[in-house]
């Protein structure tokens, strides 16, 4: 099983490098969206020494850490699912030996590294240089957003797998996942944080596992918050990991059946 | 192993499925019936053929071999185990290329994504058998080219060689040619056969293109509205609808005395000309020599012959026609 989990990751690795051009273009349409973001927030923190309960610096690091970590917490593999179910490649996907949800986190943790080589690490920098985005100084600090960061990628996944069940069932579902994608970047904190939000939303947001994506991560890391203070964030996002991955294990086995019975 | 290597007794598949409209809303699904009853052996080493019409119950037979679908009533073993329930097992031991798609990445290198493959099938020895069947389907040369850069008949010797790599006992090939020019065919029918003697698998194919039929199996399973209707060799189903070969007699000159050989050869002997055709059931050595001594005594000279086989698509059309109606 690692064995093949690890093939699968190599996988991941080696498509996410067969188009530079796409790679390049991530980047580039990453530091446009990052200096828009940190300009934004850096202009509606001026001269106002906190904004929602957050130090104005601090507020502008979350805004650009968070547009950071959703360039690793997003997969594709929602929209990918659907298209094989439509297309009938799905089934090759379920004739490779192991776990069909294994293969596709797999690949994804490979797709999220070069992501974090090729977009994140850059975009962190420019992050940095631009808008004087401070990072963790304590190895605890790193370890706790690491940590932070990998749960929001399987928090990622198992949202996907989620709404790809969908796409297995009923064959087209690019409605959902763009209406996912709406949602995400509203409620993650990718694009608005959440701290801004009124009171209600902020804390209905927060308990939702949109924010286990972005807000949580770019939280630790503006925050340089240590370990054992992070625990509880840590544990709200693996409990909304083992959910949906547990979920999406359901659904996609109840609609293997479908999606391979349809069409010839 | 002792039995076959595929055993099916009344297997069986149904589908449920809602009407259109308001009825399939409001009052439920209907049954429909893929497979009905389906008894089948293959033996290790067999090459079959899996023929039928369009919604005969081809494609569901294929997924229940894979072990996608679960039969909802009989039994289904491949190597004694059932493919449902034993998935990961059971697809360890499986081969299958899909026409028009690819188990490869089109991004990425053949040999790159041969190598993911191994790896995901658990192949440590994968290399000889590789070489071996690369070798055998002349596919070194594209070992190093993207898959997105090959063409339909290349990327299929390439899929040949994925199907087979981790020594598969069953291969299922499902429609292969479909797409492929005359040429592109016509290899990959000798690379199927190639690769066949290479790895000693068990073939199942699935085509409506009965050249790859003729080619490549020795044995022919037709189904209609899910029940096998025939099984036996390619041979007996056309001896079974009648189908006939004909011969086509160029004579030196035209005869002088038509009648005489239409006496001889019956009514159904055509003479145009230099030109006598007419169709035949049986050996052709002794219809040959028949015909050859009327056209004589008929003051005829043979100046070239053509035997040509029956008609297989008219043959099985026909077959398919009787069997629905």
């Amino acid at each position: 099983m690692i064995r093949a989990a690890l093939a699968s990751l190599g996988l991941g690795l080696r498509l996410s490098l067969a188009w530079r051009l796409d790679v390049l273009t991530r980047l580039l349409s990453g530091v446009v969206v990052l200096v828009l973001t940190g300009t934004l927030w850096t202009a509606v923190t001026d001269g106002r020494t906190e904004v929602a309960g957050r130090p104005g610096p601090e507020l502008v690091a979350y805004a650009v850490m968070a547009w950071v970590v959703a360039r690793v917490s997003a997969t594709p593999i929602d929209a990918e699912l659907g298209e094989r179910t439509r297309t009938g490649a799905l089934v090759h996907d379920l004739l490779r030996p192991g776990s069909l949800i294994l293969h596709l986190w797999a690949r994804d943790v490979g797709r999220a590294l070069i992501a974090v080589v090729t977009t994140a690490a850059p975009l962190a920098a420019a992050g940095v240089l631009l808008f004087g985005v401070g990072l963790p100084r304590a190895p605890g600090g790193w370890l706790a957003a690491t940590l932070s960061l990998a749960l929001a990628h399987a928090v990622g996944v198992g949202l996907a797998l989620c709404v790809g069940a969908i796409g297995m069932r009923v064959g087209r579902a690019d409605g959902l996942v763009h209406a996912k994608g709406i949602v995400v970047a509203l409620l993650s904190g990718a694009l608005v944080p959440l701290d801004v939000y009124p009171g209600y939303i902020r804390e209905v947001a927060r308990l939702l596992p949109f924010a286990a994506l972005a807000d949580a991560p770019a939280d630790l890391l503006v925050r340089g918050v240590a370990l054992e203070s992070a625990m509880p964030v840590l544990a709200g996002q693996a409990a909304w990991a083992l959910g949906l991955l547990g979920l999406a294990t359901l659904g996609i086995r109840s609609v293997r059946g479908h999606a391979v019975a349809r069409g010839g | 192993m002792a039995g076959p290597l595929v055993e099916a007794r009344d297997l069986r598949r149904t589908y449920r499925v809602r009407p259109p409209g308001l009825r399939g809303l409001f009052g439920g699904s209907e049954e429909r019936v893929a497979l009905d009853g389906v008894d089948l052996d293959i033996h290790a080493g067999e090459r079959v053929a899996l023929l039928g019409a369009n919604g005969a119950g081809k494609s569901t037979t294929v997924k229940l071999l894979c072990g996608l679908l679960a039969p909802t009533a009989g039994r289904l073993t491949v190597a004694g185990r059932v493919p449902h329930t034993r998935r990961a097992e059971h697809v360890r031991d499986l081969g299958v290329v899909f026409g028009h798609r690819t188990q490869l990445w089109w991004d990425l290198r053949v040999q790159d994504g041969l190598d993911v493959l191994a790896r995901l099938h658990g192949v440590r020895d994968g290399g000889a058998q590789r070489a071996a069947l690369v070798d055998a389907l002349d596919a070194g040369p594209l070992l190093e080219r993207r898959v997105r850069e090959l063409s339909l008949g290349q990327r299929t010797r390439c899929e040949l060689v994925a199907a087979l790599q981790h020594r598969p006992s069953l291969l299922l090939l499902d429609e292969p040619s479909v797409g492929l020019d005359v040429g592109a065919r016509a290899a990959l029918r000798r690379a199927v056969l190639a690769a066949c003697e290479q790895t000693g698998a068990t073939v199942l194919l699935t085509s409506h293109d009965l050249g790859d039929v003729r080619a490549v199996c020795d044995r022919v399973l037709v189904l209609q509205e899910g029940r096998l209707v025939h099984d036996g060799s390619m041979r007996e189903v056309v001896a079974r609808l009648g189908g006939q070969r004909r011969l086509r007699v160029r004579l030196a000159e035209p005869l002088e005395a038509p009648g005489r050989l239409r006496d001889a050869l019956g009514p159904a002997v055509l003479i145009d000309g230099v030109m006598v055709e007419l169709g035949f059931s049986g050996a052709a050595p002794e219809r040959v020599s028949q015909v050859s001594a009327a056209i004589e005594a008929a003051g005829g000279q043979v100046h070239d012959l053509v035997l040509s086989e029956p008609d297989l698509d008219a043959v099985l059309a026909r077959l398919f026609e009787e069997e629905g109606a």
